[in-house]
């Protein structure tokens, strides 16, 4: 019952943000931001150009409110517009340096790429028991490390949940290629890791 | 290319479960005889696995609100969307494109205006296609009543009916019920449950317990099955367990195979067959227990966990604890500092032999391959690929 009235509480906070309501966006914002920045950071992996892209997503959330129908949760919702932005940015990016030569290729293995120290790691908050936060640093520096198109589909896969057709979708790239991306991503963090 | 290369560029596939049925079959065939490829097999199930149990949430170091609350502020000083009078000079900073001193003429604007509706029109008109698609592709799971009559939605059903996404599944006093997960395992209902059926795609199955009890049976790679309580996010890492939600919304998990991860905010907790841990909505997983575990001991920890119970309730603890409750020690040594920390040491290492190149004070330090080394020890390394590497990569030197 009360996933219910997490629901319904949801919803009216959304009605209200729809009517103008800052302060309900701003219930919105607080409840979604740590999932909306884990998104961003993990999928540019930097953490100055992921605050501004949560900021940029929850602009473009507040803009097209009056979109959202309710059939899903907001946060499933928000998280598609997030995705969307990244990805946005990231083609912007690209754009704007198309004359420098597009990292197709995976990393090689040199010390920086295999000690993680060549990428920004998320910091991770300190809640998470040491172990597992050790563990999970090194595995987000190794994210971090990959390749644009290879990090953004594991990180859309495997941690986000997205199929590859919605992937394919989203990156306007073959099924196949998504997958592709996804197999030598793993194979990278795999010896990467080693 | 050699048989091994072959495999592992369809080793993913296969872990995800996206090759047609024969080269699954074959697939599976090398792998029972290749000690390599089942090497580098088990290393990417680790490593799905420990994608599965990042944290969710990352809070940015800095608020962000007043960014975003500024930006919120200039839209409604300057309506966009206005055929109304000319822009005025304050708002013009905030439209889209800069305006002309004298502002732009009528019919400029009136043109501007609606190439601003139409695009927002059709925004509004892709999301809502975005939405019917998914909604339309989402599939029903088949609800069997094993007794009485469960109801989805409104109806009663005294035959095998179907739940689709965005459907309550609820059982009475008299009824019970198996819900089919996808083809990838089932879910029962214990009587005086109610779920809701919330996402439904590869690799994504969801369900949330609002309260009662399930006993989920999966078999698939890990972190494909996810349920959602009031307390927290069960994740299943290939198992078996019962997870329960009592009518204030705290959850209690027990594992009877494989893993679960059951997280909060940042915070997870992994559960290993065997083990039960509670979750209440208000706070962070608490302290994991053997199902062996006394009362006196269960007690304690929830009084640690979830009522402020201090060195009493640490004290008995440490009293109630054997060695099959080392990894409740161990998860305690992450509650408490100082000298109540030193005093969950002693005890472990007490009851359960150090492992070989650990120390007191290089683990109570945290170094990392101490703490992994215990980890190991206690069976609940669900970054043992990492360990397993580090082990490869030392191994190698």
């Amino acid at each position: 019952m009360a996933k219910a009235s997490t629901i319904e509480t949801e919803r009216d906070l959304v009605r209200r943000a729809r009517a103008g309501d800052h302060g309900a966006f701003e219930c919105l914002y607080r409840r979604e931001v740590g999932r909306v920045y884990a998104v961003c950071l993990r999928m540019v992996g930097d953490p100055r150009r992921a605050e501004g892209l949560t900021q940029d997503a929850f602009v473009r959330a507040w803009r097209h409110l009056d979109g959202f129908r309710g059939e899903s949760a907001f946060s499933t919702w928000l998280h598609r517009i997030v995705v969307n932005e990244v990805l946005m940015a990231l083609r912007a990016a690209r754009r704007r340096r198309a004359h420098v030569t597009e990292r197709d290729g995976f990393p090689q293995e040199g010390p920086a790429v295999r000690d993680g120290q060549g990428a920004q790691a998320p910091d991770l908050a300190s809640a998470a028991p040491v172990a597992a936060r050790e563990a999970a640093l090194d595995l987000e520096r190794a994210i971090a490390a990959l390749p644009e198109q290879a990090r953004t589909v594991l990180v859309l896969h495997d941690i986000e949940g997205y199929c590859h057709r919605e992937i394919g979708e989203m990156l306007e790239i073959a099924e196949g290629t998504s997958k592709a991306h996804l197999h030598h991503a793993r194979k990278s963090l795999r010896a990467m890791l080693t | 290319m050699n048989l091994n290369s072959h495999i592992d560029h369809l080793l993913s596939d296969y872990l995800d479960g996206s090759l047609a049925a024969e080269e699954q079959a074959v697939v599976a065939r090398h792998l029972a005889g290749c000690p390599a490829c089942r090497e580098a097999y088990v290393q990417q199930q680790a490593l799905v696995a420990a994608l599965g149990a990042l944290p969710r949430r990352i809070e940015p170091p800095n608020d962000l609100w007043e960014g975003i609350a500024a930006q919120l502020e200039e839209r409604a000083a300057a309506p966009a969307y206005d055929l109304g009078p000319p822009l005025r000079g304050a708002a013009s900073a905030v439209v889209d494109r800069p305006v002309s001193p004298r502002g732009p003429s009528r019919k400029a604007r009136l043109l501007r205006a609606g190439w601003r509706q139409g695009a927002a029109v059709l925004a509004v008109l892709l999301i809502a296609i975005g939405w019917w698609y998914l909604a339309g592709r989402a599939p029903a799971w088949t609800v069997t009543p094993l007794a009485g009559a469960p109801a989805v939605g409104p109806h009663a059903l005294t035959a095998p009916g179907a739940l689709r996404v965005g459907e309550w599944l609820e059982t009475d006093a008299a009824s019970r019920a198996r819900l089919a997960v996808g083809r990838i395992g089932s879910v029962e209902l214990a009587p005086n449950t109610r779920l809701r059926f919330e996402a439904a795609g590869r690799g994504d199955h969801r369900l949330s317990l609002a309260r009662g009890r399930i006993h989920a049976r999966i078999d698939a790679p890990p972190r494909q099955f996810f349920v959602e309580t009031p307390a927290g996010l069960a994740v299943d890492l290939g198992c078996e367990y019962t997870l329960a939600v009592d009518a204030g919304g705290a959850s209690l998990l027990h594992v009877r195979a494989g893993y679960v991860g059951f997280s909060r905010a940042t915070r997870e907790v992994i559960v290993p067959a065997g083990w039960m841990v509670r979750a209440r909505p208000d706070a962070f997983p608490g302290t994991p227990f053997h199902e062996a575990a006394p009362p006196a001991l269960r007690e304690a920890l929830r009084r640690f966990d979830f009522e402020g119970g201090g060195a009493g309730a640490l004290a008995v603890v440490l009293a109630e604890v054997q060695a099959r409750d080392a990894l409740t020690l161990w998860e305690l040594l992450y509650r408490t500092e100082g000298p109540a920390e030193e005093l969950v040491y002693d005890r472990l290492a007490a009851l359960v032999e150090p492992p070989p190149g650990t120390t007191r004070a290089g683990t109570l330090a945290r170094r990392p391959e101490m703490v992994q080394a215990w980890r190991k020890k206690l069976g609940v390394d669900v970054t043992y690929w990492l360990a397993y590497a580090k082990k490869r990569k030392q191994a190698t030197r």
